[in-house]
């Protein structure tokens, strides 16, 4: 097994101007992008919306693809597989997205929506039950919410269902895009606590798609800042924050609210 | 605007180039001679061989077809083989007719629902103009054009003598008819229109307007309506159609001397040319009505073009 | 003290089928930032939106609301608007959401403007790009855009003219910076303060981020399930908090201790009756679930509704 799980050797993602359209010559989703995904690590990638950070983990997952580069799974080039077995390699890549509303089908109970995953996943239909019930376990939900629909529960929870869901089909990578952007704060950190701990008990490894700068520094081991389509700068966890080598690392780190550091008063009152 | 104006003028040609092809198609893919149809079971050969060549079907498909083309563009239309007539002054005649019922009922459509519709969306859900719009809704759909016409003919043209029998010489003689043409829509758009109220009275820029004090009065008539409308004029535009068909029916009714009667009588006599003609003006009207409600949409909201 | 209160709510309790608000009391000062903190369903945007009297139809409520001394209730729907035109206005969380999507920046500004403050086209046209440029939108092309060709930070910059066109004395803001990025926050936030100071209003600044609490705010109230559970100065509740959810509020932001930290693992549903954090506390006990504690008072002038939160006066 390869130590890196996926890698993106200069991927590009641009398309041209479509015909009695106005607007740029081109648009450029991202350019020329390399990064590597060690096994086991919680990699960061950061940046404004827009920079297309979401655009490249879709194709990092093989939802999408690329105009130009390679995408490599467990080393192997994705596209160069036949579809067959492309499909069967991106199983164990998951996707999971913010939550509102768009992720689960509103008419479906979360069982349901949870027996489509498994079935797409392969499972016998036998044990699909078994199968809910331990989905549901794993992400600390209790059982009988599979009877209730999406807009019976709250945020958190069906963000719980949707890495459920994921997790049908066994992956060794997910990609998480903005996870918990829409959540309260307590909720936030019960997602991230409930992910930190699949991961160590799955042997996941997690690319983390956020425009949180504090988020990715706590969390990440590598971090990616991305802008305008492009990697500006690449490297450890937190150090890569702290130091901030490139100057637009650095803006989004002044820019990023802390607490206690930079209280504003009015009237000088304390 | 512009480019959107040009992008919609595309698609109408598009269509009507389509529907000019489709139409040839048609006539020349259902089996069957036309002249045998024209002439009679018990023609003669040279008879048939006459009109053949009278109508132009012994010459190849594709000249056919770019001889068709080029008599619509002149509005060469043929003639009638009934009356002899040319079927463009045959048309021209009656499409006026016609078409002013479409839009005289479109109008009172539009004037029926728009007010109700909003102000069923406006009230209380159990008041008094949500009552009155269900009702109004119900009616519509379930009530056909042509049995209210019958009633209203007989409620207001005999027991009480207000309006004509039938013709089309006055405005007054349009009024019956229109209503009677125009319900059944007005009931679709009623609902859509307050639906469309209903969804728009729930964003947030609603209770934004609100919080800044902006008057009730305001906030419907300019911020609600502007954005609630659209879906509801693009209704109309589609629904156009379908007046012209239901146009057809009434004018029977009503006695009216429109397209309708022309058509329906050139087909029980197998009129060839004037069934053609008649199909062609209406696919055009069609198309070019689509096009206007779209120009006018986006003209009344400019996010449309945007998109 | 001759001037009134800017704003005094007391005993506020708002329902709908069961009670989202559940006896709200708040004091504020002009020229002061109140951050109300809280999740969701915790009461707080009802609070607010109690304060301008734009409750929907099927709520219910009842309490006092004083605005410079007037108390709200006693107004009518004509004379609510009259004061949300000069007295006090919102800002709202998503930005493009609640601004008018057929309408240009600009003709809506004008609006404001002719409609509230009574202005001519052409004083309106004059005023229009001077308060644009006082929130950062100087550039001329704002005015002629539609909300939806703006970014998110841009269209919560022109609410926030909106808000201030007509000086109001207390502005709410609720979770005006919760739907952007996390780059734009701070400048929202900057913006927000100056407008406030230099006018010299009162904000209510409702969050669920301590991080823009502190920020912002002169004191903190924080809400869980419609009530009021810590209160106090923003230095003191936000350093060394006396309630345990407001502990594990700044628990949960993330920041370099945060992985190291504990958190409660599940979340069991509070008893009925009993203190509404009792599901999640780590020092819950039978006495918490079985009543609801009131709000003690502690030194400094600091409020918590828990029975373990050092000793009460």
């Amino acid at each position: 097994m390869s130590d890196t799980v996926v890698e993106a050797r200069n991927l590009s993602k641009v398309f041209p101007r479509r015909l009695l359209s106005s607007g740029p010559r081109r648009i450029v989703a991202f350019e020329d992008v390399s990064i590597a995904i060690p096994r086991g690590s919680v990699y960061g990638l950061v940046g404004e919306s827009g920079c297309g950070k979401s655009s490249l983990a879709r194709v990092l997952v093989g939802i999408d693809r690329a105009t130009k580069g390679s995408v490599l799974l467990e080393g192997r080039e994705l596209w160069g597989l036949g579809s067959k077995e492309r499909k069967t390699a991106a199983r164990r890549h998951q996707m999971v997205y913010q939550d509102p509303n768009g992720s689960l089908d509103p008419r479906h109970r979360i069982g349901t929506s949870l027996h489509e995953a498994l079935i797409a996943a392969g499972v016998k239909r036998a044990e699909h039950k078994k199968e809910v019930a331990r989905l549901l376990g794993l992400v600390r939900l209790d059982p009988d919410l599979a009877e209730r629909r999406p807009h019976e529960l709250s945020g958190g929870q069906r963000q719980r269902v949707v890495i459920a869901r994921a997790l049908a089909t066994s992956p060794s990578f997910m990609a998480l895009d903005e996870p918990v952007s829409s959540l309260d704060v307590s909720v936030q950190a019960s997602i991230i606590d409930l992910l930190m701990n699949l991961r160590s008990m799955m042997e996941l490894t997690y690319l983390l798609i956020s425009h949180d700068l504090a988020l990715v520094a706590a969390i990440c081991d590598r971090i990616s800042v991305m802008k305008s389509g492009s990697i500006v700068e690449t490297g450890k966890g937190r150090a890569v924050i702290e130091s901030a080598s490139h100057e637009y690392t650095r803006e989004l780190r002044d820019r990023s609210l802390v607490m206690g550091g930079n209280r504003r008063r009015i009237h000088g009152t304390a | 605007m512009g480019r959107f104006i040009v992008r919609r003028t595309l698609r109408l040609a598009a269509t009507i180039a389509v529907t000019v092809v489709l139409m040839f198609v048609a006539m020349h893919v259902v089996p069957g001679d036309p002249a045998l149809v024209i002439a009679g079971m018990d023609a003669k050969p040279e008879d048939l061989r006459r009109i053949r060549h009278s109508i132009g079907s012994d010459r190849p498909l594709g000249e056919q077809m770019l001889r068709w083309c080029g008599d619509l563009v002149n509005l060469r239309l043929g003639t009638s083989l009934t009356s002899g007539e040319e079927v463009t002054r045959l048309i021209v005649a009656r499409l006026p007719i016609t078409v002013s019922l479409a839009l005289l009922a479109m109008l009172f459509s539009l004037a029926l629902a728009i007010p109700l519709g909003v102000s069923a969306a406006c009230g209380r859900k159990g008041g008094i103009a949500s009552a009155i719009a269900t009702l109004v809704s119900q009616i519509g759909m379930a009530v056909p054009g042509f049995w209210l016409g019958i009633i209203l003919l007989l409620l207001f043209a005999v027991k009480l003598p207000i309006f004509p029998l039938f013709g089309a010489d006055t405005a007054l003689h349009f009024v019956l008819p229109s209503m009677a043409l125009g319900l059944g829509h007005a009931a679709v758009l009623l609902r859509m229109t307050r639906a469309s109220t209903e969804e728009e009275l729930s964003r947030g820029y609603v209770l934004a307007a609100r919080s800044r004090g902006l008057p009730r009065r305001r906030i419907l008539y300019v911020h609600v309506l502007r954005n609630a409308l659209p879906p509801v004029i693009a209704l109309a535009g589609v629904q156009f159609g379908g007046l012209l068909g239901g146009a057809v029916v009434l004018e029977q009714v009503f006695s009216l001397p429109g397209m309708g009667r022309l058509t329906l009588t050139a087909i029980t006599q197998r009129d060839l040319p004037v069934v053609q003609g008649c199909v062609i003006c209406f696919a055009f009207v069609f198309s070019l009505s689509s096009w206007l409600a779209d120009v006018l949409t986006a003209a009344a909201n400019p996010r449309i073009v945007l998109e | 003290m001759d001037e009134p209160l800017l704003l005094s709510v007391d005993d506020l309790v708002v329902s709908f089928e069961r009670p989202v608000v559940r006896g709200l009391s708040l004091r504020l000062e002009s020229g002061k930032v109140l951050a109300l903190v809280g999740e969701s369903g915790s009461g707080k945007t009802m609070s607010c939106l109690t304060i301008l009297g734009l409750l929907p139809q099927n709520a219910r409520h009842s309490g006092s609301v004083r605005l410079s001394g007037e108390k709200l209730a006693d107004f009518s729907e004509e004379d609510l608007a009259k004061r949300r035109r000069r007295r006090v206005a919102m800002v709202f969380q998503e930005p493009r959401a609640y601004l008018d999507p057929s309408m240009k920046i600009g003709d809506q500004i004008r609006e404001i403007l002719r409609f509230n403050l009574g202005q001519s086209r052409r004083e309106a046209a004059r005023r229009c790009p001077v308060l644009l440029e006082s929130v950062g939108l100087g550039a001329s092309r704002v005015a002629s855009a539609y909300p939806q060709e703006l970014s998110g930070g841009m269209c919560q910059r022109a609410s926030i003219a909106l808000a201030i066109s007509c000086d109001p004395s207390l502005l709410i803001a609720d979770e005006p910076t919760t739907a952007l990025d996390a780059s734009v926050q701070r400048s929202i936030l900057d913006l927000l303060l100056d407008t406030v100071t230099e006018r010299r209003m009162g904000m209510i600044f409702v969050t669920h981020d301590l991080r823009a609490a502190d920020y912002v705010a002169d004191t903190v109230a924080v809400m869980l399930d419609g009530l009021i559970v810590e209160e106090g100065k923003s230095s003191d509740v936000l350093s060394s908090p006396l309630h345990p959810y407001t502990r594990l509020l700044l628990d949960s932001l993330p920041d370099e201790g945060f992985l190291s930290r504990k958190r409660p693992m599940d979340e069991a549903p509070a008893a009925p009756g009993g203190c509404p954090f009792s599901g999640r506390c780590p020092l819950a006990e039978s006495a918490c679930r079985a009543s609801l504690p009131p709000l003690f008072s502690h030194p400094r002038g600091r409020k918590a509704r828990c029975i373990k939160a050092g000793a009460p006066r």
